[in-house]
């Protein structure tokens, strides 16, 4: 299994969501990059969060692009359209990151990233929740929906997808998951987020071994190595 | 820039603020307090403590001191959790004679080994000189020394744990949750303690130094760091109320110093330089002091309304700091007039106006809010300045 991180990126500097509610700040983008560089790390997401009339997205992406680190990056946010395509031309990333187009019919962006970039370049994003019932949430409309509206061909065309627990988000335990069983998924090429640090470290099961696990930001908030997380494992 | 509605601080925080329904992530976190069953909390800490004990044939733990009020209550707890603790200290070349007895009293009123490190002072001078040029702040290769040479001491003699007192990152802005118990790493040293600047900052076309001479400026290798050698801060695992504790500390001989640019008379106690010099540097880069933490610490403790506290900022900054004192540090650091005029003319912008022949008259304690003059003591005059070494106690 392999073990990355969540680094939330906006307006030049990066933050810590909790809970889907409250944001903490975190630091300069580059020392992060740099400390979790020493962590040797096998995968660092960048999520740029993306509202209506976001007039620093484009500057946001002018300062990634100088960011420099020697693991493999993600990069996610703002990719909803073929025109969205073209401003990430130049990113220092490997993979990018879908969760709005998960929703759309239309399968135009994805299909274009995978003749562009490759089958692997695609990872799906869906935060889910269970505070209610069992939602997801569509960043496009900005609110948890029916699972029932991600669109299945979508998905198939990912080659990983992460599960974002945003019940659980910025805690060291609580994933659920239950999210899996709830989700017609193929089960193989899975990544969990959200309230998974202290499961790795205690080298606890969560019952379905994923592919890979995000610890969110909580690699920053102790003195790791590799050796510190791969060896609870 | 938007301010937080319940205190002083804005989101142009160099630590990073943010604002959730107008309250900032500092008062958040600082209402956890409130919440967290602390004896809970304190059960983990004995957890840590156990894990340490015995594992180092030496000592069980470091406690990296300046001689500050804060350090004597650390190790007042240190010891309750029977651990065997170092102190380690960083001899900055800047405290007076009461910053040196209130070192050497910690170290014999608690009966405890210590290890003072020295640097090498044409180095450390260099440095500072670099830091000044670049980044108009004095206490970077300090600050570098004091955050690494700890973490070297625990490598060398394989000692498990180093303690420190308050996680300034949570108490001040929230960074992080208490339940988060964020440790010391590396990041969070150049994040939060260097600001982004580590020695390599310093080096190049800055100092002319050895490079041999800067191993303790450098963090050791994490490698290994996270399973054998934790760093904890006591803030996450009690209810921190720093005032209040450092009050308390007058009871094992802790000498308060008497200050006119914060109501605080324990923070940085017997310093030469931190509020005449540093702070003034701190408010040409940042735009503020640090009686703005100071305010907002007591305010969240409700020791100060808001109302009261526009005017008691106002009251401290404009505070002047004299001229004389001023350049009494750069003719410590051998820096010639005419260096100092140039650094006047172009480093001393909008702080300039707080440079004055006289310092300003002492703000009296019947002046403060009621909530803070049961915890404020008078403080002393120190006599000598910018000390190398000195034992501070008459036998």
């Amino acid at each position: 299994m392999r073990i990355g991180t969540t680094l939330l990126f906006q307006d030049g500097y990066c933050y810590q969501s909790y809970g889907w509610n409250m944001l903490r700040p975190l630091g300069t983008l580059q020392n992060a990059l740099n400390h979790l560089d020493k962590y040797e790390l096998d995968e660092i997401s960048i999520i740029r969060p993306v509202r209506d009339n976001d007039y620093y997205y484009k500057k946001d992406l002018q300062r990634l692009k100088k960011a420099k680190s020697s693991t493999p990056l993600a990069f996610g946010g703002g990719i909803r359209s073929l025109d969205d395509i073209m401003i990430l031309e130049g990113l220092p990333v490997e993979r990018f990151i879908l969760s709005s187009v998960l929703f759309d019919k239309d399968l135009s962006v994805i299909k274009r990233l995978h003749s562009k970039y490759g089958e692997q370049s695609i990872v799906g994003f869906i935060p889910f929740s269970f505070k209610n019932q069992f939602e997801v949430f569509n960043s496009r409309k900005n609110c948890f929906q029916s699972a029932h509206s991600i669109n299945e061909s979508a998905l198939q065309l990912c080659d990983e997808v992460v599960l974002h627990d945003c019940d659980a988000e910025g805690r060291n335990i609580g994933f659920n998951a239950g999210v899996v069983s709830n989700l017609e998924i193929n089960s193989n090429n899975l990544i969990f987020s959200g309230g998974v640090s202290e499961i790795v470290r205690n080298g606890e099961s969560i019952g379905i071994e994923p592919k890979s696990i995000l610890i969110e930001n909580k690699i920053l908030h102790r003195e790791n190595s590799k050796k510190t997380y791969y060896g609870a494992m | 820039m938007a301010q937080c509605k319940a205190c002083l601080y804005t989101t142009d925080h160099p630590f990073g603020l943010t604002l959730t329904d107008g309250l900032c992530s500092g008062c958040i976190t600082h209402r956890e307090k409130y919440s967290i069953n602390w004896d809970n909390k304190y059960q983990e800490l004995e957890s840590i403590a156990n894990w340490a004990k015995g594992r180092s044939k030496s000592y069980d733990c470091i406690v990296p001191v300046i001689g500050d009020a804060e350090d004597y209550y650390v190790v007042s707890k240190v010891l309750e959790l029977d651990l065997n603790p170092l102190i380690v200290s960083v001899n900055s070349y800047f405290l007076n004679d009461i910053g040196w007895a209130n070192l050497q009293n910690l170290i014999t009123y608690f009966d405890l080994d210590s290890w003072i490190h020295n640097p090498e002072i044409y180095t450390y001078k260099e440095l500072i000189k670099t830091s000044l040029r670049k980044y108009n702040h004095m206490y970077l290769p300090w600050l570098q020394l004091h955050t690494s040479f700890p973490v070297h001491v625990a490598k060398e003699k394989k000692i498990p744990l180093i303690v420190w007192g308050a996680n300034q990152a949570v108490e001040q802005v929230g960074k992080f949750s208490h339940h988060d118990k964020a440790e010391m790493s590396s990041w969070s040293r150049v994040e939060h303690d260097l600001f982004g600047n580590d020695i390599e900052a310093l080096m190049g076309n800055g100092a002319q130094v050895n490079e041999r001479k800067i191993n303790y400026y450098r963090y050791p290798s994490i490698t290994n760091l996270g399973k054998n050698i934790r760093g904890i801060y006591l803030s996450n695992y009690m209810h921190w109320d720093p005032i209040k504790q450092n009050h308390s500390t007058l009871a094992f001989g802790f000498i308060p110093e008497s200050n006119r640019y914060t109501f605080d008379p324990y923070e940085r106690a017997g310093s030469s330089v931190y509020y005449g010099v540093h702070d003034l540097l701190k408010y040409e880069r940042l735009g503020y002091k640090k009686i703005k933490d100071h305010i907002t610490r007591d305010l969240r403790h409700g020791r100060i309304q808001f109302a009261e506290s526009e005017h008691l900022l106002r009251l401290y900054m404009a505070q002047k700091t004299s001229l004389f004192q001023f350049k009494a540090f750069f003719d410590w650091l051998q820096v010639s007039d005419s260096g100092f005029e140039w650094y006047l003319g172009h480093k001393i912008l909008r702080s300039k106006e707080l440079l004055a022949p006289e310092c300003s008259e002492r703000i009296l304690i019947s002046e403060l809010p009621s909530g803070l003059q049961e915890l404020v003591s008078p403080g002393q005059e120190p006599s000598e300045l910018y000390l190398k070494f000195y034992k501070g106690i008459h036998i």
